[in-house]
C-alpha cells in the first residue's frame, strides 16, 4: 500500500466515522428500537431468573426484570418472586460498538464490487453478535451490581456471577475491542471467500 | 479467514483479557490517590493552567477542580482500555522483538497523550456546557480514539512488516547501494 493509498484510506475512515457518529446521534434510537426483541431474547437466554421487558425511554434503554423465583441477596434477604426491578444504559452507550463495527467494515478497502457486497452482508450477523455480547449483559450486570451493593451494605460478599464479570470486561474497553476484532474477522472471512 | 488473521485475533483477545483482569487487581484507592493524581491529574492541570491561567486548576486525589468545573478521573477513564487493546494487538501481531518493543513504547506514549487531550478537552466541555459532557464522554470520544489508535496500529504494522522484509532479504542492502 502506498503512502497516498493509506492517506486516502484514513480520510475515508474518518469521513465514515463522522457520518456514522452523527447518524447514530440523531437517529440511533430507531436502530436500537428494532433490536429490542433481540435484546430480550438474549437476556432471557443468559438468565433464567427473570422475565424480560426492555424499552427505550427518552435516551435510555430500560430493562424491566420480573423475578420468576425468589432471588437470594443475603442469607436473610431476598428479592421476592414476581417483583420487578430495573436497570438502564443510555442509547448512545449501546451505539458505540455498533459505530466501531460499521466503521471497520465500511472502511475496509474492498478489491471489487462482489467483495464490497459480501462485506455489507457480513454486517448483519456481526451486528447481532456484538449486540448480544454487549447490551443485554450490561443490563443484567447492572442488576447484579445492585445485589452486590445490597450484600456489601449488609456486611456480606456475594460471588461474582459471570454476567457481572463479562460486564466489567466489556465496560473496561472490551465493548470497543469486540467490534474491532469482529470487524477484522468478518473482513478476513470475506477476503478468503472472494479472492480473485 | 487465513490462519495468521485467526491467530492474531485469538492472541489479541486473550492478552486483552489478561491485561483487564490484572488491572482489576489494582485497588480503587491506589488508582485514585496515587496513580491518577500523579500520572494523569497534575499534567492535565498544568496543561489547563498553561492554556487558561485564570482557571487556577488544582488536583485533589482523582479530581481536577476549578471554580467553574470539577472532573473526576475514575477507573476506565485513564485510557487503560485503549492501551490494553493496542498493546494486545501489537504483541499479537508477531513482529520481531525490536519492532514489538518500539511499537509498545510509542503506542503507550500515543495512548497517554491522546487520553490527556481527551481529559483536558472534557474539562473544557464541562466548563462550557455540562449537557455536552455525556455524548462527548460516552460516544464521540471513545469511537474517535479507537479510530486514531487503529491508524497508529496500521502505520506501525506497515513499518514493522517492511522492516522485517528488509531484515530477511539478503539482497535488500545491495539494492539500496
Amino acid at each position: 500500500m502506498t503512502n497516498k493509498a493509506i492517506s486516502l484510506l484514513a480520510a475515508k475512515g474518518l469521513a465514515i466515522w463522522l457520518a456514522l457518529s452523527l447518524l447514530g446521534f440523531f437517529a440511533g434510537d430507531k436502530l436500537i428500537h428494532s433490536l429490542l426483541p433481540f435484546y430480550e431474547t438474549v437476556t432471557d437466554a443468559a438468565s433464567d431468573s427473570y422475565a424480560s421487558n426492555i424499552e427505550v425511554e427518552d435516551d435510555k434503554i430500560v430493562y424491566y426484570a420480573t423475578a420468576l423465583k425468589a432471588q437470594p441477596i443475603t442469607p436473610t434477604r431476598s428479592l421476592p418472586a414476581g417483583s420487578t426491578i430495573q436497570s438502564s444504559i443510555t442509547v448512545l452507550h449501546a451505539l458505540v460498538p455498533i459505530v466501531i463495527l460499521f466503521t471497520v467494515i465500511l472502511t475496509w478497502p474492498a478489491q471489487h464490487l462482489k467483495q464490497r457486497i459480501y462485506l455489507l452482508v457480513t454486517l448483519i450477523p456481526a451486528l447481532f453478535f456484538i449486540s448480544a455480547a454487549t447490551v443485554p449483559i450490561q443490563l443484567l450486570g447492572q442488576l447484579e451490581i445492585g445485589f452486590q451493593n445490597a450484600a456489601l451494605k449488609a456486611g456480606l460478599t456475594r460471588d461474582e456471577p459471570f454476567v457481572l464479570t463479562w460486564m466489567l470486561l466489556t465496560e473496561g474497553g472490551g465493548r470497543w475491542f469486540i467490534p474491532v476484532l469482529t470487524g477484522l474477522a468478518s473482513c478476513g472471512l470475506v477476503l478468503k471467500f472472494t479472492k480473485l | 479467514m487465513d490462519f495468521q488473521t485467526f491467530r492474531f485475533i485469538a492472541i489479541a483477545a486473550l492478552l486483552y483479557g489478561a491485561f483487564h483482569f490484572a488491572y482489576h487487581k489494582i485497588p480503587d484507592e491506589v488508582l485514585s490517590t496515587k496513580i491518577y493524581p500523579n500520572v494523569i491529574g497534575h499534567f492535565a492541570a498544568d496543561t489547563i493552567n498553561t492554556i487558561t491561567p485564570d482557571r487556577n486548576v488544582t488536583i485533589k486525589d482523582n479530581s481536577i477542580i476549578s471554580k467553574t468545573a470539577k472532573l473526576n478521573i475514575v477507573r476506565g477513564c485513564d485510557g487503560s482500555g485503549v492501551w490494553f487493546m493496542l498493546s494486545a494487538a501489537i504483541l499479537g501481531f508477531g513482529a520481531s522483538f525490536r519492532h514489538t518493543l518500539i511499537g509498545f513504547v510509542l503506542g503507550t506514549v500515543t495512548v497517554y497523550l491522546i487520553n490527556q487531550v481527551r481529559i483536558v478537552g472534557l474539562y473544557y466541555v464541562i466548563e462550557h456546557n455540562r449537557a455536552w459532557f455525556p455524548p462527548v464522554h460516552t460516544y464521540y470520544a471513545p469511537t474517535l480514539i479507537i479510530f486514531l489508535i487503529a491508524g497508529f496500529f496500521l502505520v506501525w504494522t506497515r513499518w514493522a512488516s517492511a522492516g522485517e522484509l528488509s531484515d530477511s532479504d539478503p539482497t535488500t542492502d545491495s539494492e539500496k547501494v
